[in-house]
């Protein structure tokens, strides 16, 4: 009995010890939407270098990145798959400034399989395809997007019955992905990032059909400067560059 | 000898009614409570052992006050030192023989108990091992019984403890209690519904009709009031 | 190989939930279990909420009621004390998330236990708090465990509640199943399918474990 008690102290005093937060070191946290991860990941690892500083990057949903804002959330920066919800934080006064735009994101119309023209609005009516995939519209800019696209080219009442809706853009590219459906809207970001370039085909929608991505910078105490700097990198000549290679567009 | 006069509301088949009892059990002598199922036997015994409180009444021990409700003294059970046994589970089932035996006795005096002594006593040398799962119903009274005795219990509340067995084993341990109720100068009370318990074992009976009692009867008046019911049947 | 902190955060995480939860629940069970009242069916049913209420509800009105936004959050940071976002948050979230879990089948045992155990105790001596100690808590070890092992594994498989309270911290609030999520999310299968086989052995063996206590117990009945 002795012994097992002692074995289980020591267990427990390891798993203890192991982890301790990191709390007392210069930080940046960055909170970002699922569609701009991987850009922003690429970003965070350039000015982590450059200024010798921890860079995390924590991924959700808009929505549930804002609410957690609203609420004390120890973020620095915001990257928001479109400009609403950094709105939403302007308003309710948690930004240090208004929302800025740092680029465009284009919806794209994407699949795994080679005998489907995406090009041809028409084939999406085709029986062939049972299901269009797109990220639910209520909260993803992306999946507002498709909607108004498949509306405006006459399509929508057609293929409205095959639509299948993700909780967010990243369940539309697992579906997509693993074939589930055999189209699926998602953003240009996500399929121009390096682990997903070359897999499948897609199409870029028209500019108006573009997602303005804005940023803000999150009120709070820890390092302003250091703030100020990540979101001026990322508007600097070398962000753009990253950002454009990561699938967005900047006007 | 103990002295008690009680009055209870309890619950019964018929609704809310009082339980009155006025009684003196003798030292050294066994005392049967006899009456139907629901008349308050088991409670006049948790009365006893300090584990229910009347809304009126006293209880003396001796020369000890246990309970007098007008002078609000109402002695913990810890402090009466009865030895409870019921009709089954009288002893704890994650201890042994011997753990069973020794809990009862204050951790500075456990030296001083001969187990295997009391065992042998109650005719179970051996068992101190044996865990109760592992004893028969007849051999955990016993073995409840050795532990009153280690208790040094000066009385022993029995309620139902031989309904549980066969006539065999129960003949058994009429021997057993009559012998220690001798050696031992006990006080012993047994709730029974069964008249065959009371002719073998009890010098008294204590017979609970419609809640209400005010004595005990000798064992012959018992016997006589018995078979004039049986006649008239 | 991937980080292991997740994994870690996450044991240390249903090891300090387990371990609070019985300490605190142990008393709760049994006021529980002796008390006899109308009302009594009302704290039952609040009692065993968290097992039907959506996590992520759970989760929005902790984060709600500890945000410095309202008066009760603000009123903790005052004094220094910050629960969103940290370990202490998704603690607190997992010790209710996780209480049923515990107090159920400890009440259940402590209802189970003969009054007569407890009757017996006391005329041979002993305290109400010794009897609890030497004669119903050994009695009620399966609960105990039970209970013990059940939070423990509700707690590893937590999601909802720690995302919405806790905000994905590396370190501090990102355990093994906002790792997985956050993998997903980055289409890191590899990473995401590591944690996920941990997560699953460890399922197992606690499956394995509690059928091995339900049939000890058989065996000693």
């Amino acid at each position: 009995m002795i012994k097992k008690i002692t074995l289980f102290i020591a267990l427990f005093g390891m798993v203890f010890t192991s982890c301790k937060p990191t709390n007392n070191i210069d930080k940046l946290t960055i909170a970002t939407a699922a569609s701009a991860q991987f850009a922003l990941k690429k970003l965070a690892i350039n000015f982590s270098k450059k200024h010798n500083i921890k860079v995390d990057v924590i991924l959700g949903s808009s929505g549930k990145l804002t609410t957690q804002i609203i609420n004390g959330a120890p973020y620095d920066l915001f990257f928001s798959a479109d400009m609403y919800y950094p709105k939403m934080l302007f308003n309710k006064e948690k930004t240090e400034k208004k929302p800025i735009t740092y680029a465009y994101g284009a919806p794209v119309i994407w699949t795994m399989r080679k005998d489907i023209a995406i090009d041809s609005l028409v084939q999406l009516k085709d029986p062939s395809i049972k299901h269009l995939a797109i990220a639910n519209p209520r909260n993803a800019p992306y999946g507002r997007k498709a909607i108004r696209y498949l509306k405006q080219k006459n399509v929508y009442m057609s293929v409205e019955h095959k639509l299948v809706y993700g909780e967010s853009i990243s369940q539309v590219n697992e579906y997509v992905l693993n074939k589930t459906v055999e189209v699926g809207v998602t953003a240009k970001s996500i399929v121009s990032s390096p682990k997903l370039k070359g897999k499948g085909f897609f199409k870029e929608l028209d500019k108006e059909y573009w997602v303005k991505q804005g940023a803000v910078i999150i009120k709070n105490k820890n390092l302003p400067e250091m703030k100020k700097q990540f979101l001026e990198y990322v508007l600097s000549e070398e962000g753009k560059e990253i950002l454009v290679n990561y699938g967005y567009s900047i006007i | 000898m103990l002295d008690i006069h009680i009055k209870k509301q309890i619950k019964s088949v018929r609704g809310e009614t009082a339980l009155e009892v006025q009684a003196h059990f003798k030292n050294e002598a066994i005392t049967g409570i006899y009456g139907n199922s629901g008349e308050g036997k088991s409670t006049l015994f948790n009365i006893i052992a300090g584990l229910s409180s009347p809304e009126y009444g006293t209880l003396h021990y001796n020369d000890l006050v246990w309970l007098d409700s007008v002078k609000e003294i109402n002695l913990p059970t810890q402090k009466r030192n009865t030895g409870y046994i019921f009709q089954t589970n009288s002893l704890f089932p994650h201890f042994t023989v011997k753990e069973n035996i020794l809990f009862a006795v204050k951790n500075e005096n456990q030296h001083e108990v001969a187990v295997s002594e009391l065992l042998s006593q109650v005719d179970m040398e051996g068992m101190e091992n044996r865990y109760p799962h592992q004893l028969s119903g007849g051999q955990v009274q016993r073995i409840a019984i050795a532990r009153a005795l280690a208790q040094k219990a000066q009385i022993i509340l029995m309620d139902e403890p031989f309904s549980a067995l066969d006539l065999e084993i129960k003949q058994k341990l009429y021997s057993f209690i009559k012998v220690f109720k001798k050696k031992y100068n006990l006080m012993i009370l047994i709730v029974t519904h069964d008249i065959n318990d009371i002719f073998y074992l009890c010098d008294e009976v204590l017979w609970i009709k419609n809640h209400k009692t005010t004595g005990t009867i000798p064992i012959d008046e018992f016997k006589k009031e018995i078979e004039l019911k049986l006649r008239n049947l | 190989m991937p980080d292991l902190s997740p994994i870690l955060l996450s044991l240390k995480l249903a090891l300090l939930t387990s371990f609070v939860l019985l300490v605190i629940g142990l008393p709760i069970a049994y006021a529980l279990s002796i008390w006899k009242s109308k009302a009594k069916i009302f704290v039952e049913s609040l009692v065993s909420l968290p097992i039907i209420l959506p996590p992520t509800v759970i989760g929005f009105y902790l984060l709600i009621l500890f945000s410095p936004e309202n008066l009760f959050g603000e009123t903790l940071a005052n004094f220094g004390i910050h629960i969103p976002f940290t370990f202490s948050g998704i603690l607190i979230a997992s010790l209710v998330y996780s209480f049923p879990f515990m107090v159920q089948p400890l009440q259940k045992a402590f209802e189970q236990i003969p009054q007569h155990y407890w009757n017996i105790s006391y005329t041979l001596g002993k305290s109400k708090f010794e009897t609890l100690i030497k004669v119903v808590l050994p009695n009620m070890k399966h609960a105990i465990l039970t209970g013990f092992i059940l939070t423990f594994a509700h707690t590893m498989g937590e999601f909802g509640v720690i995302l919405m309270i806790g905000g994905n911290i590396p370190g501090e609030t990102k355990v093994a199943s906002l790792a997985i999520y956050s993998d997903l999310e980055a289409l890191d299968y590899s990473a995401a399918h590591f944690y996920s086989i941990i997560l699953l052995t460890i399922s197992i063996l606690i499956i394995f474990m509690v059928n091995l206590l339900n049939k000890d117990k058989k065996a000693d009945a």
